[in-house]
């Protein structure tokens, strides 16, 4: 046995590939490639992801600063807005006198058209309407005063109520008559026809 | 030792790392720069309305200087608006006034504070009587002109006659006999009353 030798097998390569690939990738050429993929995608993150915010930030900024370069002209322009509007309270007249005609005009107008003529029994004067009873005068007179007291500016329109004859011989009559201010009657027009 | 990464772990690192980069941006960037935009645009917002506001200030204001240079050019006096409250002077006025009249009374309702317009109304009911109407409507004018702003409604003015009858007697009826008495004298007395209710404004 001891003579006997055992057949060596050796590892046999019938084939050869010849094929290299050599390793690029610490080519200085893929190395500047890839660098430079990587600054095209980090530049185009700066460019709409960084820049494009900051720069719209900016131009907020400065469209709010010329905003209040505005307002604190407008801030300016009303500094005395106060005082004037308190000077404005004290001496203005109230909606109130606004929408009212002066009491005392009409007692000036019924003294120059009624008084000269007539004897005045009663003036009443409330919610735009004046209501003045006079005597001692012909119904010819009355039309007149009527007429006189309708040539006011204040005067809306006049009625004459009721005029009755007295037992005078020169046919004198005691009238009534209804005048509608014009300013309170106006409103009041106005106040009807909106809606 | 060195030792060469395996390229799932070169990728896992760069997932990771990718991850870290995204949420430092987003939490150190884009957040605070969306923030700093919202709060800029409602700055813009606020400021553009405060202007239309103040726009509408401006044309008000020079409404009411007009209306005051108008108002000074009419009457270089012209009466103010007292402030609230004003009862006791105005209570003096209207004695001072109305005591040139025969009689006269006055109804103290009530007092309107409540006006949007911040004014206070006074309102005054009175009653007066005088001997003839130029007296009545020189008392009403006196109101009307009065140093604290007023405004007269529902005015009447009702003319009155009346007869009053007085027994006259001489000097010589008192030395007399008594026989010789004179007749009672009729006499016709007018009086005009006036009642109004009247409004003076006090500012708050």
């Amino acid at each position: 046995m001891a003579g006997r030798k055992k057949k060596i097998s050796y590892p046999e390569k019938k084939s050869m590939n010849l094929y290299y690939k050599p390793d690029r990738t610490t080519v200085p050429a893929t190395i500047s490639l890839y660098v430079l993929f990587a600054l095209t995608l980090m530049l185009a993150f700066g460019k709409f992801m960084v820049y494009d915010y900051i720069v719209k930030l900016q131009e907020t900024q400065e469209q709010l600063d010329q905003v209040l370069a505005e307002k604190s002209i407008y801030d300016k322009k009303l500094e005395r807005y106060d005082e004037v509007q308190q000077r404005y309270r004290l001496y203005s007249k109230t909606d109130d006198e606004l929408k009212q005609t002066d009491r005392m005009e009409v007692l000036e107008l019924l003294d120059s058209a009624v008084r000269p003529e007539a004897d005045i029994e009663s003036i009443s004067v409330s919610d735009g309407f004046v209501t003045v009873k006079f005597s001692g005068v012909t119904l010819k007179k009355t039309a007149e005063i009527v007429k006189k007291l309708e040539e006011s500016e204040i005067v809306a329109r006049t009625t004459v109520d009721t005029a009755s004859t007295t037992e005078s011989p020169d046919n004198q009559v005691t009238a009534n008559i209804l005048i509608a201010l014009q300013k309170e009657n106006e409103q009041n027009e106005a106040t009807t026809v909106e809606p | 030792m060195k030792r060469r990464l395996s390229s799932r772990e070169v990728a896992l690192l760069i997932v990771l790392l990718v991850l870290v980069a995204a949420s430092a941006y987003y939490l150190w960037f884009y957040v605070p720069v969306q923030e700093r935009q919202t709060a800029l645009e409602g700055q813009i917002l606020d400021t553009q309305n405060a202007i239309e506001i103040d726009k509408v200030r401006v044309v008000k204001m020079e409404q009411m200087e007009e209306e005051l240079r108008q108002i000074f050019a009419d009457d270089p006096n012209p009466v103010s608006m007292a402030a609230y409250d004003n009862s006791q002077r105005v209570m003096f006025e209207l004695h001072a006034i109305l005591a040139e009249t025969d009689d006269y009374s006055l109804n103290f309702s009530s007092v309107d504070t409540d006006g949007e317009d911040g004014i206070v109304r006074r309102n005054i009911s009175m009653n007066f009587e005088t001997g003839n109407y130029e007296a009545a409507k020189d008392v009403l004018q006196k109101l009307h002109d009065s140093d604290y702003r007023c405004m007269m409604d529902d005015l009447s003015i009702n003319v009155e006659e009346h007869t009053e009858t007085y027994n006259l007697f001489s000097l010589g009826y008192l030395f007399s006999d008594h026989t010789e008495r004179r007749t009672p004298t009729v006499k016709t007395v007018t009086s005009i009353k006036v009642s109004a209710s009247i409004v003076f404004f006090e500012y708050l």
